[in-house]
C-alpha cells in the first residue's frame, strides 16, 4: 500500500511544481470568483450569488478535467516524460490519481474562496448539493479531457482544443444562469451538456426553480458517464501501441 | 542467464505503413555497455520504444531480463528505466525536484530518494544549480538533469536513447563517467547513438544498424578485425589519383581521398603515389568498421 501512495505522491510532487512556481494562476482564478460574484450580485441580487456557487463548483470540477488534466497529460506527452513513466513500475492508475490530486489545486481553492459568501448567504446545502452534482462532471470531464489528449497526434495544440470546450460548455449553456429563460424546445438541447445538466438538477434540489423534469439531466449525466467509460476505455492506452 | 536483452527479428511497421525497424536481432549482456549504432533514421529509437515496452512490435520476439516484452510487459517496467532521446525536462523543475520526483513515482521513500538524488546531481555535476528552475539551465545541463533521472533510478536495464545528443565534449565526458560507473557497479546499459567515437569509447558491444536491420554486432576490436584492411590513408588537394574510385578500398570525396592498405607498406607506398597532401596514415577504426560491414 506503502509503494503505491510514493507514486501517487511523486507524481502529484512533480505536476504541482508549474502551480507553485506560477502562483498567479491560481490568483487569477480567486480574483476571477470575486469579480463574477460582483457581476451577479450587480444583476441578480442575492440569488444571483446563489447562483455563481453552482455555477463555479460545477464549473470548476468541470475545468480541472478537460482543462489541467488533459493538458498535463498532453504536455508530458510533448515532453517524452509519458515515456519515461511507461517505461516504469508506475501503473496508469498511479499516474492519473497524482494528476487528479495536484489539479484539485484549483477547485478547492475556488471552493474557500467561496467559503465567506456562504457563511454570509448561509448557502451550505448549496455548496454541498453543487459539489455532489459536480462530482459526475468531475468524472466525465476527466474522460473527455483523456479523450482528446490520447487522440490528437501532436498535443502540442491541446490548450487550443480543450480551453474553449472547457470556457464554452460552461458560458454558452444554463450553468450560470437557469434554464427555464429558454424556450422550451431549447431547453432540451442546452440540458444535453453535462455542465448544465447537472446545473440544473442542483437547481431543482436546491428550490431555485425547475425548468424540465428532473429525470431528463440525470439521464444525460448518466449516459454521458457510460459513454464516457467507455469511449474512455477504448482510447486511453499506456504504451504497447 | 548472462542476457539481459535479447531481440530476435524484431520488426515494427507503423499504422501510416512506414516501417521503423525491420529486422533486429542481436543479445545485451548484464552489466555491460550495449551500443546500437546506426545513422538517423535507422531504427534505433524504435527498437528502444519496442524493448521498453511503449510500441508492440509487429513481428520477432524482444526478451528483457527473462520477460518477454508484451506478455510480460508490466515485469518488464519494473525492471527498467528509460532516457528518451527528445526528453525534455519541465522548465519549472529545478535539478532535485525532477531526480527526486522521478525516484518517488518509482516508489522510492522521500528520505531514499533524497540521498540517491544528491548522489547522482554530484556525479554529474549538477548539485550546485540543484535549486534553479531547468528554463535557466543550458540544454546541456537539462540533459543531465534527464540522464541523472534514469541513473538515480538504479534499474536492473537502462535505456538511454542519444543521451549525448547536443552536448559539448566537457558534458559528454561527465555523462561517459557516470555510465562506466553504473556499469562498474553492476548495472546494465543499452545505449543508442550515431556519434561512432562515443560507441568506441563507451560501448562494450557494438550493433551496427542500417535501414532497420542488425548488420553486424561484436565488440570494437572484432568488428574492426572483420574489415580486410588495417590502415588508412587520408588526403586532401588531390591533384592526380592513380588508384581506381569505386573499388571498396577508396572512398573518392571530392578533393579529399580516403584510401584503405592492408599493410603499413602498402599505406605508405599509396600515399607516395596519389598527388596530393597527405592528411594522416592511420590504423583503421569504427568509423571504417561502420563504412564497410553496412
Amino acid at each position: 500500500m506503502i509503494i503505491p501512495l510514493r507514486k501517487v505522491c511523486g507524481i502529484a510532487y512533480l505536476c504541482s511544481r508549474w502551480i507553485l512556481r506560477q502562483p498567479a494562476w491560481l490568483i487569477q482564478n480567486v480574483l476571477t470568483l470575486i469579480g463574477f460574484s460582483i457581476l451577479l450580485y450587480a444583476w441578480g441580487g442575492v440569488e444571483g450569488l446563489r447562483y455563481i456557487i453552482i455555477a463555479w463548483i460545477i464549473g470548476g470540477l468541470w475545468s480541472t478535467g478537460v482543462n489541467i488534466v488533459a493538458q498535463e497529460v498532453g504536455w508530458h506527452r510533448m515532453m517524452y516524460l509519458h515515456d519515461m513513466l511507461i517505461a516504469s513500475p508506475i501503473k496508469p492508475v498511479h499516474y492519473l490519481i497524482g494528476m487528479f490530486i495536484t489539479s484539485l489545486i484549483f477547485p478547492v481553492i475556488g471552493l474557500l474562496t467561496m467559503i465567506p459568501l456562504a457563511y454570509i448567504l448561509n448557502a451550505w446545502n448549496i455548496m454541498l448539493i453543487s459539489l455532489i452534482m459536480g462530482l459526475p462532471v468531475l468524472l466525465t470531464s476527466i474522460m473527455v479531457g483523456l479523450i482528446i489528449v490520447m487522440r490528437i497526434e501532436k498535443p502540442v495544440n491541446i490548450s487550443a482544443i480543450t480551453n474553449p470546450i472547457a470556457w464554452l460548455l460552461v458560458i454558452l449553456p444554463p450553468v450560470y444562469y437557469p434554464a427555464w429563460i429558454l424556450p422550451q424546445p431549447l431547453r432540451y438541447v442546452a440540458l444535453i451538456i453535462p455542465t448544465s445538466a447537472s446545473a440544473e438538477i442542483s437547481r431543482q434540489l436546491i428550490g431555485l426553480g425547475a425548468s424540465i423534469s428532473i429525470w431528463y439531466p440525470l439521464t444525460v449525466i448518466t449516459v454521458w458517464i457510460i459513454i464516457g467509460i467507455l469511449l474512455a476505455s477504448r482510447t486511453i492506452k499506456w504504451g504497447l501501441e | 542467464m548472462l542476457e539481459a536483452v535479447i531481440a530476435s527479428h524484431l520488426a515494427k511497421i507503423y499504422r501510416n505503413g512506414i516501417w521503423g525497424a525491420r529486422d533486429i536481432t542481436f543479445t545485451a549482456k548484464k552489466h555491460k555497455i550495449t551500443v546500437l549504432l546506426g545513422p538517423n533514421g535507422a531504427g534505433k529509437t524504435t527498437t528502444v520504444k519496442m524493448l521498453t515496452t511503449i510500441l508492440k512490435p509487429t513481428k520477432g520476439k524482444g526478451v528483457v531480463l527473462g520477460y518477454d516484452i508484451v506478455k510480460d510487459s508490466w515485469e518488464v517496467r519494473k525492471r527498467i528505466a528509460l532516457c528518451p532521446q527528445d526528453i525534455r525536462i519541465d522548465p519549472n523543475w529545478s535539478p532535485w525536484e525532477a531526480v527526486k520526483g522521478f525516484l518517488m513515482t518509482r516508489g522510492w521513500s522521500i528520505k531514499d530518494a533524497e540521498r540517491e538524488t544528491r548522489k547522482w546531481l554530484e556525479e554529474l555535476e549538477l548539485w550546485d544549480i540543484r535549486n534553479r528552475p531547468s528554463i535557466h539551465l543550458s540544454g546541456g545541463q537539462r540533459k543531465r538533469i534527464a540522464v541523472a533521472m534514469v541513473l538515480a533510478t538504479n534499474a536492473e536495464v537502462l535505456f538511454l536513447d542519444e543521451p549525448t545528443t547536443g552536448l559539448d565534449v566537457e558534458s559528454k565526458y561527465k555523462v561517459w563517467r557516470a555510465l562506466r560507473t553504473v556499469v562498474r557497479n553492476g548495472g546494465t546499459i543499452l545505449l543508442t547513438t550515431h556519434d561512432m567515437k562515443e560507441a568506441e569509447i563507451i560501448g562494450d558491444k557494438i550493433v551496427l544498424i542500417s535501414q532497420g536491420k542488425v548488420t553486424a554486432q561484436g565488440t570494437v576490436e572484432e568488428l574492426i578485425s572483420r574489415i580486410p584492411y588495417q590502415y588508412k590513408v587520408i588526403a586532401k588537394n588531390v591533384r592526380s589519383n592513380p588508384l581506381v574510385s569505386g573499388e571498396d578500398k577508396v572512398l573518392n570525396l571530392e578533393d579529399r581521398l580516403i584510401v584503405y592498405a592492408k599493410t603499413r607498406n602498402e599505406a605508405l607506398s599509396i600515399a607516395s603515389q596519389i598527388e596530393a597532401e597527405i592528411i594522416s596514415i592511420s590504423e583503421v577504426g569504427l568509423e571504417d568498421a561502420y563504412m564497410y560491414l553496412t
